[in-house]
């Protein structure tokens, strides 16, 4: 009798803590939906973590540098982008959470662009990557689809890839797959650079330049958290030793910071940083580092 | 049956903490609103978190690292429940900037205790900064949420 009480009050637990579970980092039941097993395969480096997944998490998201070049007059065109298709060729872990990156990356720019009709195609793709990697529970599919469909929900459709990604990026952080997250954000980050620097190849100015150059910064930031993984994987090892050469050609710009003494607020209200930063870059320089970038973008895509 | 009255206890208490917790961050449909009430610019990211004060001068809240690119005109709004959004503030800062002295920008204006929805800020010079969310000072009491939200607003005319 005693048993089936202790039965019956272990199952009412149960039941009340996967209600509660709804409201877990967000409330309801349509927020982030925990699987059970999902810490699998775990490979994470015990090293200072919580400084590593604050770096990660600040990474700008993969819509942000696409909205960039659009805001710069930049007309749409799909040669930039991946063929998603060529995701399904991905077998590890590794190729799966970069290509993860790359093509939530591309999804961004097609958002941005609202060309809602070829949407579709990499959605497909990064659902089966979501679901290879354990991560499907974030990507809500059927949803997406449906919005994808209807030119008037742009603004719903962009709201839900951002937080689909970031909610992929958060979990893998916090069960102990910092080292996917890491290739989600450098996947990101290495296409959203191959897209400003083709912009850049073709329509060449000043600001593109100096948006790229800056990108400096972002790169000694992101190296050496790729750098804690090297040993653990030859493929990471590969992946530094990309990105040093990539560090390379960045290292020739030089970026050196001022202090205007003008006012920091605008008429608009608009509070303009008094802080600045002066990027030094040649064309040579810029070539060289448009060159790099391609050629490991390609490498790493393949 | 004293070990049953202990599990009894011990689940009770797991409970709790578990429904405070579950109770803590803003719902998403306050993220989604906020995120999508502002208007032509694109959503980036949300700082969602709970706040509870039990002592006056304990700090609450959350801060985060985000990076922001040159050349880049952004918004950062605050939504709260009802009843909370004027408890709340949000402040955008860095190392040169302090929080407390002379932060980039923030929601409410100390001097004329005035609060504001959002701010636009141009960044100048890439790199990292922080965002915050925390009671303002002297406020607090009762527990609640907040979100904050970064978009992007354009590529600054500066």
């Amino acid at each position: 009798m005693r048993n089936k009480w202790l039965g019956s009050l272990a199952l009412v637990c149960v039941t009340f803590m996967q209600f509660s579970c709804g409201g877990c980092n967000g409330g309801s039941e349509d927020d982030i939906k925990f699987i059970p097993g999902d810490e699998a395969n775990t490979s994470d480096v015990n090293y200072n973590s919580e400084a590593m997944n604050e770096v990660i998490e600040s990474f700008p998201p993969p819509v942000e540098m696409a909205a960039l070049v659009k805001d710069s007059g930049v007309p749409f065109s799909t040669k930039y982008l991946l063929n998603p298709d060529q995701v399904n060729d991905y077998t590890s872990s590794f190729k799966k959470a970069l290509g993860l990156g790359i093509l939530s990356a591309d999804l961004g720019y097609l958002n941005v662009y609202s060309k809602t009709s070829q949407i579709l195609d990499y959605l497909v793709s990064i659902r089966r990557l979501t679901e290879e990697l354990k991560l499907g529970q974030f990507f809500d599919f059927q949803s997406l689809k449906r919005l994808a469909t209807s030119d008037d929900n742009i603004d719903s459709l962009m709201y839900m890839c951002t937080q689909s990604y970031r909610n992929m990026d958060e979990h893998l952080r916090n069960n102990q797959r910092s080292n996917l997250s890491a290739l989600l954000v450098t996947g990101v980050w290495v296409e959203s650079l191959y897209l400003i620097t083709q912009v850049a190849k073709e329509q060449p100015s000043d600001r593109l330049r100096e948006t790229i150059g800056e990108q400096k910064r972002i790169l000694n930031n992101l190296l050496p958290i790729m750098k804690l993984f090297k040993n653990s994987d030859k493929n990471f090892e590969e992946l530094v030793q990309h990105l040093e050469e990539l560090k390379e050609v960045f290292d020739v710009v030089k970026i050196t910071d001022h202090v205007d003494e003008n006012p920091q607020v605008r008429d608009d209200g608009v509070i303009v940083q008094n802080e600045y930063s002066v990027v030094e870059l040649s064309k040579e320089e810029l070539q060289e580092i448009i060159t790099t970038t391609e050629k490991i973008r390609n490498k790493i895509v393949k | 049956m004293k070990r049953l009255f202990i599990f009894l206890v011990l689940a009770v208490l797991a409970l709790a903490s578990f429904t405070d917790k579950a109770n803590a961050q803003c719902k998403q449909q306050l993220v989604y609103q906020c995120a999508t009430q502002t208007e032509k610019a694109i959503y980036l990211r949300d700082f969602n978190t709970k706040l509870k004060r039990d002592a006056p001068d304990e700090e609450t809240g959350m801060k985060w690292t985000v990076v922001l690119n040159k050349g880049t005109q952004y918004r950062f709004s605050l939504c709260a429940p009802d009843g909370f959004q004027e408890q709340v503030v949000l402040t955008l800062y860095d190392t040169e900037h302090p929080e407390n002295s002379k932060p980039y920008g923030c929601t409410y204006d100390k001097v004329t205790k005035s609060d504001r929805k959002s701010f636009d800020f141009i960044c100048n010079k890439t790199g990292m900064y922080y965002i915050s969310i925390r009671f303002k000072p002297g406020e607090g009491g009762k527990k609640g949420c907040a979100v904050g939200i970064l978009s992007f607003v354009g590529k600054s005319k500066s």
